[in-house]
């Protein structure tokens, strides 16, 4: 019992040693996992197109730049960034290029290749977006398992926002998982629009996520936050699940139940307020009443519940489960689209 | 028993780590100075950092108009201060070499013995590699104490700065190394050194990329300071004063014989081809009216404007791969550029 004991004490020092101390051994893992998903990573340019509303440059030296702001946000015009999902032509990104509703997408792959994209669908929710590409034998990136997705292990961000000859490679690790309503992992790693669309990497070189151009509170992300440390992806398991639907569903809102919860509810969501006219107020739901569970999940706080809704689109159905005095209902619900993304 | 043996496990758990990394800073501390220089002006810090590269006193540093004074002061590692004065500046490149004037002992010799830092081989890192910078950011390092170490991963390695439209880069620097360690004004002209300890770079000043409205950390690769260095030592005499680049009075562009529909609005519309002009050499590659030119000898073109800025530099009798957007396809064509 006593040696077994050392032996794993020892083994443990050793790997330990190995891990945190090898530079030598990182460093070479690290040039494995970027050259294992290169070939994935591909560049995207966005030709054309401004939004409309966007401010045009106010004089030359604005225009020079190519830089358009508008309430702080500046758009930048370099290449982007996405991943090969399939070898067919599905390329996963994020749609920070799709704010200067660009008139014409083009991919290069990493052999120099271009090829005129179109938009198959995008997910406002997540910031992601689907392309479509005629192309064959591509080689798609390997998705992390879920498990390797751990907090303090290395993460690596891989763009293509120097033009496709070039990686733009930066090393961090996982600062923190369920951020921005459960729909995004954070990373220290630099994260800016010259990886946008990138994966976010193990040091097996299998993706742990795609960066997106998501800010603390979910909107844009803006230069403020570019490489400061904080940044953020999508986690594979949730954009895998969105690839399907997005080649089907054109956009994907995030799903809007219309209920203002308590700030300090406990042991169930206490809601304070219903929208007239949302999904929740059509369901019956009514001030006072308290959202116990969504489909399986408990919500005891408002957070659980703010996770548990950030994990469905407009049109989900989800069965809430609340309880009104003494009595427990439940009710199924259809998400609806947020007030913002209504027509 | 087993409490002897944690204790004994404690003590080599160090050691073991002390043998599985050899410390890269080791031989680098000797050799890296504190620059002082005047200004502190228009953003410009009046202080950065330096690597001695060679024992007789020659110091490599970044470019910066604040070396230009004759109280130019080195600080060494053991915190002696020395005046010196630029041997070799070369803005172009973004680095000069600054000497030290030594002190003479009584008979003649040396007073100080120097140690320096070779250059190394830049040309063998790859995007991912560990770096670290030495450097006194916002010159709060003083006389011996040891400047600061910041670790990072190199970003890239190459020439991408067309792509990334990077402002304020020493002209002449065709290639690069770009890295994420945090870097702050006073980081100019330290080491970049990797892993095993070779300096593999000088470290410039906080660039700007305007295609992505983000701050990039460059340092100038070893493999272009060899000769700067080689050369410079030889001399007898400093030449401070920077070689004027030969600015060729822009002549006309290069013939291609395509017509763009350009149209005057705030933004340089995207580069269709309005007219192909027949017999052209536009002709000849296979281009055809209506084609969206996006990327020219390499570079890409998101406008007119683009497409004008990259054919001005280049050559007549150069044949130039263009790649075109036709309808849903996308094609490379080759086209050989005439004299205007």
């Amino acid at each position: 019992m006593t040696r077994s004991w050392w032996v794993w004490a020892l083994l443990g020092a050793t790997a330990l040693c190995a891990q945190e101390r090898d530079e030598g051994a990182l460093q070479r893992a690290t040039r494995r996992a970027v050259a294992r998903v290169s070939p994935g990573v591909v560049e995207i340019e966005a030709l054309g197109g401004l939004e409309e509303g966007f401010q045009a440059p106010t004089n030359e030296a604005e225009a020079q730049k190519g830089i358009l702001t508008k309430g702080g946000f500046k758009q930048a015009f370099g290449p982007s960034t996405g991943i090969v999902v399939r070898a067919d032509g599905w390329i996963l990104t994020s749609t920070f290029f799709l704010r200067r509703k660009p008139r014409h997408l083009i991919v290069t792959t990493h052999d120099g290749k271009s090829y005129v994209a179109t938009l198959a669908g995008q997910d406002r929710a997540r910031a992601l977006c689907l392309l479509k590409i005629r192309a064959k034998d591509l080689t798609p990136v390997s998705w992390a398992k879920p498990d390797a997705l751990a907090v303090g292990r290395y993460a690596i961000a891989v763009g293509r926002g120097l033009g496709h000859e070039h990686l733009a490679v930066s090393r961090g690790i996982v600062s923190g998982l369920n951020r921005i309503g459960g729909r995004a992992l954070q990373s220290s790693a630099a994260i800016s629009p010259m990886n946008y669309g990138g994966p976010l990497i193990s040091l097996e070189g299998e993706v742990l996520g795609i960066l997106v151009p998501l800010s603390l509170k979910g909107g844009q992300a803006s230069v403020d936050i570019y490489d400061s440390g904080i940044g953020f992806a999508i986690p594979t398991a949730d954009a895998q699940q969105a690839i399907p639907r997005l080649s089907k569903a054109g956009v994907l809102e995030p799903g809007f139940l219309g209920v203002v919860p308590a700030p300090l509810s406990s042991d169930g969501v206490r809601i304070a307020g219903v929208s007239p006219g949302s999904p929740a107020a059509e369901a019956g739901i009514q001030p006072g009443d308290t959202i116990t569970k969504v489909d399986e999940r408990v919500t005891d706080r408002p957070w659980q519940l703010r996770h548990a809704l950030g994990a469905h689109y407009a049109g989900d159905t989800v069965r809430l489960t609340y309880s009104r005095g003494t009595t427990t209902h439940t009710v199924e619900v259809t998400l609806g689209k947020p007030p913002a993304a209504q027509e | 028993m087993r409490r002897l043996l944690t204790l004994a496990l404690a003590c080599a758990l160090p050691a073991l780590a002390q043998e599985a990394a050899p410390d890269p800073l080791e031989a680098a501390w000797p050799a890296v100075v504190k620059v002082y220089g005047a200004g502190g002006f228009q953003g410009v810090p009046a202080y950065g950092t330096g690597v001695i590269v060679d024992a007789r006193g020659f110091v490599l540093t970044s470019w910066s108009i604040a070396l230009r004074t004759p109280s130019l002061r080195v600080v060494d590692s053991e915190g002696r201060s020395y005046p010196a004065e630029i041997w070799r500046a070369d803005p172009g490149l973004g680095v000069a070499l600054l000497k030290l004037k030594l002190p003479v002992g009584g008979l003649g010799g040396a007073q100080v013995q120097l140690e320096p830092l070779a250059l190394g081989r830049s040309e063998d890192l790859s995007p991912g590699d560990t770096v670290y910078t030495l450097g006194n950011p916002f010159g709060f390092v003083y006389g011996a104490e040891r400047v600061a170490v910041q670790r990072g991963v190199v970003t890239t390695v190459g020439a991408p700065q067309t792509a990334a439209r990077v402002e304020k880069l020493p002209p002449r620097l065709k290639r690069l190394i770009l890295h994420d360690a945090p870097h702050n004004p006073g980081t100019q002209g330290g080491p970049l050194l990797t892993l095993d300890g070779e300096l593999v770079g000088i470290c410039g000043r906080i660039v700007e990329s305007r295609a992505t409205n983000t701050l990039l950390n460059f340092a100038v690769p070893a493999e272009l300071l060899r000769d700067f260095v080689r050369e410079a030592v030889s001399w007898r005499s400093p030449r401070p004063d920077p070689p004027r680049d030969r600015v060729a009075s822009p002549g006309p562009p290069p013939r291609t014989g395509l017509r763009l529909l350009r149209a005057h609005l705030v933004r340089s519309p995207m580069a269709y081809v309005e007219r192909v002009v027949p017999e052209s050499p536009a002709a000849a590659a296979g281009i055809e009216p209506d084609d969206l030119v996006f990327r020219f000898a390499g570079r890409t073109v998101r406008s007119c404007r683009d497409y004008d800025d990259v054919l001005a530099g280049l050559e007549p009798g150069r044949e130039v791969e263009v790649v075109v957007k036709r309808g849903p396809r996308v094609l490379t064509l080759r086209l050989k550029l005439e004299a205007p």
